[in-house]
């Protein structure tokens, strides 16, 4: 089959076109899954998520940090970020007793002003259960190379408090359905699986898993105290404040990756290349990554569950609430909640694409850059071309994206010095501009009834 | 009752451009100090002399007014010019978002548009880049023009897009202007370092003499030829760029209570009631986009000028929220709250700067604000405080650039947030208190 078709295509037109058929596809599956992202906060908030290149770093950051291989790192101890955190309460290594003592008397003072403040007078078991998971938590990540930052408990034993009081304060808006609940089951068995196995693959999985919780986690916290207080407020504005902290969060993450670049050791490039192999294989004489592959796989996954998601119980009232808020307040949907979940989805998703896109084809490195966080930037248009709240239209318009940019990169390299060196990451925009004058709402998106 | 607040007798007091005579005054006050400041000019930004004894007593007048002071240094001319260039662009940002309601994220491209055209026509003849070497008197006004018409070549996607389609759409032009600037670097210059742009020099033609130089010292000759009134270039710069916000920001004004500030006002408010209302939708946007984008292109071309050198990929995405920012912090829809905005935003990145090296002079001369001093600055990994003053910070520590961006990041939030009309709502809720002070209401 493979003889015959080297003989037809002898040209290699063939074998060219497929490649980039495949790349272009990859490169716009990044470009869908950061896209579900979008579309999942847009249908339930209505605010396009500026923020959403901003939780790709980050997340991806965090992944980073989960796997980050101290013995194959020269970065020394003192350049990972967030020392500082450690150093009240130790210099190098562990804290003395004296130490421990006072910051323990310190840590329960602000901890019980913290508690006090916002639970008010009783301590809901709720509260303590979070903020022993937490614990919990804080001192398995330390085990992590990635974590030496972690490495005093009482660290561990503020950030539980003050997640533990948090979770407290708010619990009835935060109490997650029973999806949610269930998928948190699903993850933490994982984890024990994980420790089971102790493969490369399964343990990346496993950290990259925790890393979609942060992302989750991350993108609730923010939807709480930026979101929230503006219901009610004009869209623009809601948009303008994600704009700001897309702003604030990635000055961070790109300050933590400025000096070295941090790679997440993605399993198919350390365990599949084999020498020469480049972290590919060739198949009829061209080349494909096998991140491609891996980025199909998750943007098809993704797609699936996020249409298994709309179909849930939690996802027809997200439905509904994108709807009619009112009406659905009335079925006695909490649209606190939907909101939550919709924007730690919407996070998750972007944690997810930020991933990928430290991967080929986005970027070569295979490692946290200062331009990950801008390749939601680049997913912009495919959510416009698809319309902004469509599911199926963040699919189609992320992979037409992902085409086309890669169709224009490789069948008009011809023309490169007319159009100028990076001439394909400009093609994402005309193609947007071209297809909203013609259908002002997108592909699939659902155009806005003016009513007098 | 004449000086009661709000209570006008006809329609010509109600629009007129300051409506009470305080803030007449406040505004002719506030232009006579800007125009004075760079000076040194006693009681306003210079020492007052030994012989005015009354007012050599007062110490807070001593050395001049206070902030005025060290505003009018030579520290702090330049980033006052830049207040001045970017509060023209800021001023056309607020006629299309804050009195058009049209979300642009892509003010900057307008700006590198207008940019680009006083590089071409102004610029110098025969280099490597084109330049056709004209006027100041030509290239100022063309920028605008060139920008504008750009403005309407884009605004018909404003007509048929709402909301934030809009704003996304204008966030894909600054990525399309970032690329063309790389594209024809015959126009906006290499790619890193850009072009030389052409000077403030007031020519009638090409002529070697120019008639008024402003982009060079000649203190020999004095200003105009008055030889005790010294001016150096800075503050001619200044000047200039002062003169030109003035007469943008009162044609601001003007507009904003003209038919077409009404019509926007109206469409900002409630589209299709001003449509029922008979306002032209179409024509109103594309009008707004106009405007917006010549002065947004003079902004630019004063920008590139007041710069001397600008590459095509500053006018990019981060200019352009800043803009945003500017105008969200000062408050949308009003010339002073744009005109506030700007220089909070523009000046806080220079007041960080400066508060750092007061720090660092403090820790180093084990001054009275030695423990902040510790506790803010970083001294190298492991050091716990949140500001490094190297050009690179490896670690927690971000440097000053950094935390600028952080704050005025964080600014946006907590302003949509607590305030969501800016510097403006606070000063008229400022006013408002003591408007009936000492009773409520």
């Amino acid at each position: 089959m493979l003889s015959l078709l080297a003989q037809v295509d002898s040209a290699g037109a063939i074998s060219t076109f497929a490649n980039t058929v495949v790349k272009g596809l990859a490169m716009g599956g990044v470009y869908a899954i950061i896209a579900l992202g979008f579309v999942i906060i847009f249908k339930a908030t209505q605010v396009v998520n500026f923020a959403q290149g901003a939780l790709a770093a980050a997340g991806a950051l965090f992944l980073s940090f989960l796997v980050f291989d101290q013995a194959n790192s020269d970065a020394p101890r003192g350049q990972t970020p967030f020392t500082w955190w450690r150093a009240p309460f130790a210099g190098e290594g562990l804290p003395s007793t004296a130490e421990q003592f006072a910051s323990i008397t310190l840590v329960a003072l602000v901890a019980g002003l913290v508690v006090a403040l916002l639970v008010g007078k009783k301590i809901s078991p709720h509260a303590l259960g979070v903020a022993f998971l937490v614990f919990l938590a804080c001192r398995w990540l330390a085990t992590r190379s990635g974590f030496t930052w972690l490495d005093s408990p009482l660290l561990s034993l503020l950030i539980a408090l003050a997640v533990g009081a948090v979770a407290g304060a708010t619990w009835k808006l935060w109490t997650p359905p029973k999806e949610m609940l269930i998928a948190m089951a699903v993850a933490v068995v994982a984890q024990f699986v994980v420790a089971l196995i102790d493969t490369e693959w399964v343990e990346w999985m496993g950290n990259l898993t925790i890393a979609l919780l942060f992302g989750a986690l991350f993108g609730t916290v923010l939807e709480r105290i930026a979101i929230r207080p503006m219901i009610g407020q004009p869209l623009f504005s809601m948009a303008i404040i994600t704009l700001g902290l897309e702003i604030v969060i990635r000055q961070f993450a790109s300050d933590s990756v400025r000096i070295l670049s941090r790679p997440v050791s993605a399993p198919w490039a350390a365990d599949l290349a084999t020498e020469g192999s480049d972290g590919g294989f060739r198949l009829a004489g061209a080349f494909y990554n096998w991140s491609w592959v891996a980025i199909l796989i998750a943007a098809c996954l993704s797609f699936v569950v996020v249409n298994v998601f709309y179909r849930s119980r939690l996802g027809v009232a997200m439905r509904a609430v994108s709807f009619d808020q009112e009406a659905g307040m009335a079925q006695g949907i909490k649209v606190g909640q939907v909101f939550a979940i919709a924007w730690a989805l919407g996070a998750a998703l972007a944690v997810l694409g930020g991933v990928f896109a430290t991967q080929p084809p986005i970027s070569q490195e295979g490692a946290v850059t200062a331009t990950t966080a801008l390749v939601a930037f680049r997913a912009l248009p495919a959510i416009i071309l698809g319309g902004l709240d469509s599911v199926k239209g963040a699919l189609i318009g992320g992979l037409a994206i992902g085409l086309a940019e890669i169709f224009a990169g490789e069948y008009l390299a011809t023309w490169q010095r007319t159009l100028g060196a990076g001439y394909q990451q400009i093609v994402p925009y005309i193609v947007m501009l071209a297809v909203l004058l013609i259908r002002p709402y997108g592909l699939f998106g659902t155009p806005e009834v003016r009513r007098v | 009752m004449q000086k009661r607040p709000k209570m006008f007798t006809s329609y010509k007091a109600a629009t007129a451009i300051f409506p009470t005579s305080l803030q007449r005054w406040m505004a002719g006050a506030g232009l006579l100090i800007l125009f004075l400041m760079p000076f040194n000019i006693p009681l306003i930004s210079g020492a007052v002399p030994e012989s005015w004894p009354l007012l050599s007593d007062i110490p807070v007048l001593k050395d001049g007014l206070p902030f005025v002071r060290f505003l009018g240094d030579a520290n702090w001319i330049r980033p006052m010019t830049e207040v001045f260039i970017f509060g023209i662009a800021a001023l056309g940002l607020n006629i299309l978002t804050g009195m058009g309601g049209q979300v642009s994220l892509g003010h900057s491209f307008f700006m590198g548009a207008g940019a680009c055209t006083a590089a071409v026509l102004g610029g110098a003849e025969g280099g490597r880049f084109w330049g056709m070497g004209l006027p100041i008197w030509i290239w100022l006004p063309a920028a605008g023009v060139v920008a504008g018409l750009i403005g309407i070549v884009v605004s018909p996607t404003a007509v048929k897009l709402r909301g934030l389609y809009l704003g996304i759409v204008t966030l894909g032009l600054v990525f399309i202007g970032v690329h063309l600037s790389r594209v024809w670097p015959q126009i906006a210059g290499d790619t890193e370092s850009g072009r030389k742009y052409p000077e403030f020099d007031l020519k009638v033609w090409k002529e070697e003499q120019p008639l008024l130089t402003i982009s060079s010292d000649d203190t020999e000759t004095g200003f105009f030829g008055l030889n005790q009134f010294e001016v150096n270039d800075k503050q001619k710069i200044y000047l200039f760029c002062l003169m030109a916000l003035v007469f943008m920001a009162f044609l601001a004004k003007n507009i904003m209570r003209s038919r077409t500030g009404r019509a926007l006002q109206a469409i900002r408010d409630r589209d299709i009631a001003a449509e029922v209302m008979g306002i032209d939708e179409a024509k109103y946007k594309r009008i707004a986009f106009a405007i917006s984008s010549c002065y947004a292109g003079v902004a630019g071309a004063l920008f590139g000028a007041f710069l001397g050198k600008v590459a095509g990929n500053q006018f990019d995405i981060f200019l352009a929220v800043e803009f945003i920012a500017i105008l969200l912090i000062g408050g949308a829809g009003t010339v002073s709250g744009a005109l506030m905005g700007t220089f909070f935003v523009v000046i806080l990145p220079e007041a960080v700067k400066k508060v750092t090296e007061w720090l660092e002079h403090q820790q180093h001369e084990q001054g009275f604000w030695e423990p902040a001093a510790n506790l803010l600055l970083t001294e190298g990994p492991g050091d716990l405080g949140p500001v490094s003053t190297a050009s690179i910070s490896p670690g927690w520590a971000l440097g000053v650039f950094d935390w600028n961006v952080v704050i005025y990041g964080s600014l946006i939030v907590v302003f949509l947030i607590f305030e969501p009309h800016g510097l403006f709502g606070i000063w008229t809720k400022i006013r408002n208190y003591w408007k009936g002070w000492p009773f409520s209401y």
